[in-house]
């Protein structure tokens, strides 16, 4: 049993991320991810960490790459329900996200933002 | 008065006096034996004046410095001055704390005979001086809880998170911001996000008086955590003596979005509050013209 799930809700991909996730499924993650988003028709990709209390740096660095990579496959990504001991924890631990990822407060804003994003293109 | 005089120099009127005092006196020789006792001082280790004469004091007395260098009498005879002191003694089990003074005895031509101890028993005082010492202490620490509580109460008024719209936040800065404060005020911002799912932060410094690189952090820190949250942060009521300092310390808000007065801010969100409203209402019409 994989520790994410993948939805696809027509253009768009919702990757829901389970709390027990290791830095092995997350490398697995950006694969599979990335392999989904390059055979086209994705919009844009939310990855929400609702599940998720604890956020480490391997974690953040990856989802970073993983923006990165899907910036270039002309795919947005929205980071979605990211909880308030999550955030507390992660400036403690001075861990960033980088300046550029979009955030969102639920999957629903999320699905707005990519819309927004998308809009002039 | 005048029978109490001829008394003086009498023999049996003095050890009456020495009996009479409620606290022990013993004489010892420099063989360390009982010469004299008097009843308070027998009384104390539990036996009878004519129970103690004639043996050694460290037998009856039985102090941790008996037999010592530290024997209070050979100290007393060795420096030729007065020696005080507290110590305990082990009677039948039971241990007394005293408190002593000793002084060497000499005779006509002044040379060193004996030692004149005399003690009191101090258990009663310790007992009161530990009462009123636990009193203190219990004090002291319900004075630290108050202090602390108040402490808490003081920082949670200081930065308050107020819904000022549907989906937008305000929290009005006052004061100093130390990273203490900001901490807390970041928390509870956070907590209120995840709670009423605010789009919209609206950060207002006009209360804060001075802004340094340390605040400035802070602040950023926020932003950044309120970014996270997946929120927009708005700063807010920066004064024109702040902005010099800021400008003048190179303090970088590049990333925040700034407004000069919290209305302003409060106008930025509500007219993007509307544009995501109109959205969502022109997305679902093209959801149900699909439809249909």
């Amino acid at each position: 049993m994989v520790p994410f799930s993948i939805f696809s809700l027509g253009d768009i991909l919702l990757v829901s991320l389970q709390e027990e996730i290791d830095d092995s499924s997350v490398i697995s993650l950006s694969g599979a991810l990335s392999d989904r988003v390059k055979r086209g028709g994705i919009k844009g990709v939310i990855v929400d960490l609702s599940n998720l209390e604890v956020i480490d740096t391997f974690l953040a660095e990856h989802i970073c790459k993983l923006a990165s990579v899907l910036e270039l496959l002309n795919t947005r990504i929205v980071i979605s329900g990211l909880g308030a001991p999550a955030v507390v924890a992660l400036k403690n631990f001075d861990i960033s996200f980088g300046e550029k990822l979009a955030f969102a407060l639920d999957s629903q804003q999320a699905l707005e933002k990519i819309h927004q994003g998308t809009e002039g293109l | 008065m005048k029978e109490l005089r001829n008394y003086r120099g009498d023999e049996g009127f003095l050890f009456e006096i020495i009996n009479a005092v409620p606290s022990g006196i013993f004489v010892t020789d420099l063989e360390n034996n009982i010469l004299i006792i008097n009843k308070a001082g027998a009384n104390l280790v539990g036996r009878s004046p004519g129970d103690c004469f004639d043996r050694k004091c460290y037998e009856v007395f039985n102090a941790p410095m008996c037999q010592t260098e530290q024997c209070t009498c050979r100290v007393a005879m060795r420096t030729n001055a007065v020696n005080q002191g507290q110590t305990t003694l082990k009677v039948d089990g039971r241990e007394i704390p005293i408190e002593f003074a000793s002084r060497p005895v000499r005779n006509h031509k002044g040379e060193v005979i004996g030692c004149v101890e005399h003690f009191i028993d101090i258990s009663d005082r310790l007992e009161q001086e530990r009462a009123i010492l636990k009193q203190q202490e219990e004090m002291l620490k319900k004075r630290d809880e108050d202090i602390r509580h108040l402490q808490e109460e003081i920082l949670e008024l200081s930065t308050p998170v107020i819904e000022v719209w549907e989906g937008v936040l305000a929290l009005p800065l006052v004061g100093t911001v130390d990273s203490h404060r900001a901490q807390s005020a970041m928390e509870r911002l956070l907590v209120t996000i995840e709670r009423t799912r605010s789009p919209f932060v609206i950060i207002d410094i006009t209360g804060v008086p001075n802004v340094d690189t340390a605040v400035a952090n802070h602040l950023l820190q926020t932003v950044d955590a309120v970014r996270l949250m997946g929120s927009e942060a708005i700063l807010t009521g920066i004064s024109t003596r702040t902005a010099l300092t800021m400008a003048h310390l190179g303090v970088n808000l590049g990333t925040i979005n700034v407004k000069s007065r919290m209305a302003d801010g409060l106008h930025y969100a509500i007219q993007k509050l509307m544009e995501m409203h109109r959205q969502r209402l022109a997305s679902s019409r093209y959801l149900n013209d699909e439809q249909d």
